[in-house]
């Protein structure tokens, strides 16, 4: 029985919690997409802590007295993880602030002040979006290569230090806020940049966090750039350091999956808390 | 470095000698060879690198070498290798390294790649070197089969020193089972087919797995007698490799043969993963399996049943026909510094030494290259009690140092071998006629060889 | 008096100043590391290369010849494609399923909302990993499931055929998680009077679905379809760790061709592998107008 008295429903969320008798068909369909879906993950966080096979040739019921951590230790033999995962952290880090900076300086200049060429730099910006990175990887590894960065650090963030979509993002962010507030913040004596950092970025407190959480994924996933510009495995970032542990000769597949799921950890956390945010982030972003 | 002029003096000593060694010099022509003065009058130690592919126990028994080496010469040479994952992502680090110059030390390249490094011409003569320190590696106690594969125009170019050959794999309890007694000649590719033919039609298993790997295209080709590229496989005076050969009536034989083998069921399809061979082999599935000496750890720990290695059966005359080695090679860099590469050179005759390579081929199941292992006493106990690895020997020793068996030598060998492996897997299942597959194949290898040819410019 | 101080007011305000030089930053950086790369990119495919990859001799349009003409165009698109596609309609339709399936209330919502969000977590490498031990020849849990049914699995990773739907299939798995959480939003941001009174028109289940719900999330589907058709077209990650564009060449994408004739196959060759960086250009150009204009039609 639905109750079309206002100030009982919620738009968002949905928290009706009515049964209808289909609902076991649903629940079966939902039920067998889940394992379906949810069973590589299962795989990948379980094989690890059991010898070569032995997960799978048990019928996935194991004894857990064959529990081991040999496969981590392997793992972490292999390749140089941990100095992998400091790499990783670094481009995150860099990256994502390079970003957020020259995002947030370009948004401001795009949408406050007025010149001239402000819309043909909009245009100029926003197209480097339609172009794909691929195309731009060998002059890119060209230059980068004459300057020395070759295997370093360094050279794997330098060409990602200002990206299209995060400045397309923060301008639309910027452009909602009341442009009333910047007028107040310059009539007051703020200068370009304290306006920016005092009283825009602090209103847009959500869209930034969005922007950053974007820029450090991306920066976490990539795996193209780092894997050319790089070749000493102490210099490579965690993705990559995946790859070269699933081509070692003598990896077998639990070592493999024990990588990974080290490798996996700070994601799927991130995931697991946050996934209610990023939907609920995603369906306001919908309804604008 | 410091003193230059006595340096230099000997320096064009060396060249002079150098001058003197028969026959052009590929490899890097003009700059001096560097004799161990160069070494002895650098104050302190000199740092050099290698690089190598070589992983598991291999690539732990060479840096454990490496590590004796430091330690013999502490004080005065450093070297630290690293391992860079598989032959081609080692290619692929050298590759870019050429761009700014940071190549390292001593490489030790794969076989195929022979033609590419010799062409980048970065790479000191041997030949130069052993001249130059007559203290160092003695480059006759080489063995022939193995130099003629790292030689262009009767010039060293490289130093092998991980050498394998490839070998006939045969489950005697098998082949006894179909018919086949031990005593039964499998020393022709024919009668290896025979062999196998009668597996199948007594057990109804497969009597031979071939990997589809390049080499053992390139092997039926130097078994039937045969170049594979043209002229001379590369390495004549005639220069670089300017065309493939794969119609020569012989050699096409040859592939028939096993094609044959492949079409009519007998032969088992695993794809071009030895490994996957080995694993058919020791599970005693198949009756024979192609695969390289290197082959011995794996199927001694996992066969169950009677076993031997056979000379590979060859399709040709034995004068003019054989097997071609695979493995690795040492190239010393010609962008170091003169008392590098001095230090460089020790160690390369280090690890191609009598003692060095004896120790070397008992671990890993490659063949020594220096023929002074064979008066060894310890060597001798050693091959009464592993008959296996005398006749690992004797293939290398007894192959004919002919044309035919250096291999083909191009820069554009990894090209080649996908066209041809691509080919071949569609004719090996019957989906195209074999002459049909070979057309296709020299085409397009052709003009991969032909594309490398304008990037040499 | 009042007007002057507006105007001096205004002129604060608007003065130009600093501002506009804000953006220099990333306009200048944009410049180096996207246009100048472009436009280089395009020169370089007009040259042959010398041992180590640097052009070494002008051939105008030769490399676009040999590449349009010897079959490899044809191939690695068709292989890219292929990916592209079969990867995008399998996880957009799991995610519409599971994102449909999962609007209203059920018992462990919550829970079965995170199981499909994960794959979100996984990159393409990590995936891709994950995939080739599933899909490993003797001890790949998804051969020996089917084993278990009865059924002989393939050799995903070894067999030409194969390969490339192995390829799609661990892409799909990984882009679903996206995709739900997308599609997911899409829902919840549909209005509830709106399927209120679809319900009471009588309106369940699949009806609901085909003629409310879908044609209400159309734009985050289509928005799913483009953006990850273009991603597909675009694909390396999975192909270097699962198959390195093997078995021979069945699984050599556009961008894993480019890789290896510049950094992977021994000689490297920049010149024609700049040839699929601008044809790479001009097709994500193309789809993106595509876009564009089945968008605009929309509008309508």
């Amino acid at each position: 029985m639905t109750n079309t008295s206002t100030g009982m429903r919620r738009q968002l969320g949905g928290k009706w919690r009515t049964l209808r008798p289909g609902d076991a068909l649903r629940l079966a369909a939902i039920l067998a997409l889940v394992l379906i879906m949810g069973f590589p993950v299962f795989m990948t966080f379980a094989t690890g802590f059991f010898p070569n096979g032995e997960l799978v040739r048990s019928g996935l019921t194991p004894s857990l007295d064959r529990l081991t951590l040999d496969n981590f230790a392997e793992a972490l033999r292999s390749i140089p993880l941990v100095q992998q995962l400091g790499v990783s952290v670094v481009v995150v880090v860099v990256q994502s602030l390079a970003q957020l900076l020259t995002s947030a300086l370009a948004a401001y200049a795009l949408v406050f002040p007025s010149w001239r060429g402000r819309g043909i730099a909009f245009a100029v910006i926003v197209a480097t979006m339609a172009v794909p990175g691929e195309s731009l990887v060998i002059p890119n590894y060209e230059l980068v290569s004459s300057l020395g960065l070759r295997d370093t650090v360094l050279g794997i963030v330098v060409p990602f230090l200002a990206i299209g979509y995060p400045i397309f993002l923060l301008r639309q962010a910027f452009r909602s806020v009341d442009r009333e507030l910047w007028e107040a913040a310059r009539l007051d004596g703020c200068g370009d940049l304290r306006s920016l950092f005092l009283v825009i970025l602090p209103t847009c407190r959500n869209e930034v966090t969005t922007a950053a959480l974007w820029s450090a994924l991306a920066a976490w996933n990539g795996f193209f750039w780092p894997l050319l510009i790089t070749d000493s495995p102490q210099n490579r970032t965690l993705q990559v350091g995946l790859s070269q542990l699933v081509s070692g000769e003598s990896t077998s597949p639990s070592v493999i999956f024990a990588g990974t799921a080290l490798v996996l950890i700070p994601t799927v956390v991130l995931v697991m808390v946050s996934q209610r945010l990023i939907i609920s982030g995603m369906a306001r972003g919908v309804l604008k | 470095m410091k003193k230059l002029i006595p340096a230099a003096a000997i320096g064009l000593l060396a060249l002079t000698l150098a001058g003197c060694s028969a026959g052009a010099t590929p490899v890097s022509e003009g700059p001096s060879a560097p004799g161990p003065d160069a070494l002895a009058d650098v104050e302190g130690v000199t740092e050099i690198s290698l690089w190598h592919g070589l992983g598991g126990v291999n690539g732990e028994t060479l840096e454990a070498l490496i590590g004796e080496f430091n330690v013999e010469h502490e004080g005065e040479i450093q070297v630290s290798s690293s391992f860079q994952g598989s032959y081609a992502d080692l290619l692929a680090k050298y590759t870019a390294g050429l761009r700014d110059d940071s190549i390292p030390t001593v490489m030790l390249a794969g076989d195929i790649a022979s033609g590419y490094l010799n062409d980048v011409q970065r790479s000191v003569s041997p030949e130069a070197m052993a001249d130059a320190n007559p203290d160092g590696l003695d480059l006759a106690e080489i063995r022939a089969a193995a130099a003629n594969y790292y030689s262009v125009d009767g010039s060293l170019v490289a130093v092998p020193i991980a050498t394998s050959k490839p070998v006939l794999w045969v489950n005697r309890d098998l082949l006894e089972l179909a018919g086949v007694p031990d005593d039964t000649d499998l020393s022709t590719l024919d009668a290896v087919a025979d062999a196998a033919r009668k597996v199948t039609a007594a057990t109804g298993q497969p009597g031979l797995v071939q990997p589809f790997d390049g080499w053992w295209f390139e092997q039926l080709t130097a078994g039937s007698g045969n170049v594979y590229c043209a002229p001379e496989n590369g390495r004549g005076a005639d220069g670089r490799a300017t065309a493939i050969s794969l119609t020569e009536p012989a050699q096409v034989e040859a592939f028939q043969t096993v094609a044959d083998l492949y079409t009519d069921g007998v032969g088992l399809d695993v794809g071009v993963d030895g490994n996957a061979a080995l694993t058919a082999f020791t599970g005693g599935q198949v009756a024979m399996m192609f695969n390289s000496t290197g082959a011995l750890g794996g199927v001694s720990s996992a066969a169950t049943f009677n076993y031997e290695a056979l000379a590979y059966p060859i399709s040709g005359d034995a004068s003019e026909a054989g097997s071609v080695i695979g493995g690795s090679a040492m190239w010393l860099s010609d962008l170091a510094t003169d008392a590098e590469k001095v230090a460089g050179w020790t160690l390369e005759s280090y690890l191609a030494s009598a003692e060095v390579q004896e120790g070397w081929s008992h671990t890993t199941g490659y063949v020594a290259i220096n023929s002074a292992v064979d008066e060894s006493e310890t060597q001798k106990a050693f091959l009464d009690e592993n008959p296996m690895q005398q006749l690992f020997l004797d293939q290398l020793e007894n192959t004919a140092v002919v044309p035919a068996t250096a291999g083909c030598l191009s820069g554009a060998m990894t090209s080649i071998r996908g066209a041809v492996v691509a080919q071949m897997q569609s004719a090996f299942s019957g989906d195209i006629a074999l002459e049909d597959a070979l057309a296709a194949a020299e085409a397009e290898a052709n003009t991969a060889i032909e594309q490398y040819l304008e990037q040499v410019g | 008096m009042a007007h002057d101080l507006l105007g001096t007011a205004s002129r604060r305000v608007h003065r130009a100043g600093l501002g506009p030089w804000l953006a220099l930053p990333a306009v200048v950086l944009l410049a180096v590391f996207v246009y100048r790369p472009l436009f280089r990119g395009v020169e370089l495919s007009l040259y042959g290369s010398d041992l180590i990859g640097n052009p070494s001799r002008f051939v105008g349009f030769d490399n676009y010849i040999d590449f349009f003409s010897n079959g490899d165009f044809q191939r690695t698109l068709w292989v890219s494609l292929l990916i592209a596609v079969l990867a995008m309609v399998i996880s957009v339709a799991v995610a519409l399923a599971g994102a449909l399936l999962l609007r209203r209330w059920i018992p462990g919502r919550g829970l079965f909302q995170i199981v499909l969000s994960l794959p979100f977590a996984y990159s393409a490498a990590a995936a891709s990993a994950v995939f080739f031990g599933l899909f490993a020849p003797s001890i790949g849990a998804i051969n020996l499931l089917l084993a278990r049914m009865g059924v002989d699995g393939p050799a995903w990773l070894q067999e030409p055929g194969w390969a490339v739907f192995s390829i799609a299939i661990s892409t799909a798995w990984y882009e679903t998680g996206f995709a739900f959480l997308v599609l997911l939003a899409a829902t919840r941001a549909i209005p509830e009077d709106v399927l209120e009174a679809a319900e009471l028109d009588g309106a369940h289940g699949f009806r609901m679905a085909a003629s409310m719900l879908i044609p209400l999330m159309r734009p985050s589907i289509f928005f799913l379809i483009v953006t990850q058709t273009i991603g597909g077209l675009q694909t390396f990650t999975q192909v270097y760790v699962l198959t390195r564009g093997g078995p021979g060449t069945s699984t050599t994408t556009l961008v894993y061709e480019l890789y290896q004739l510049a950094f992977g196959n021994g000689t490297p060759d920049f010149g024609r592998a700049s040839v699929i960086g601008t044809f790479l250009v001009l097709l994500v150009a193309g789809v993106t107008a595509l876009q564009f204009i089945l968008n605009r039609r929309k509008e309508f």
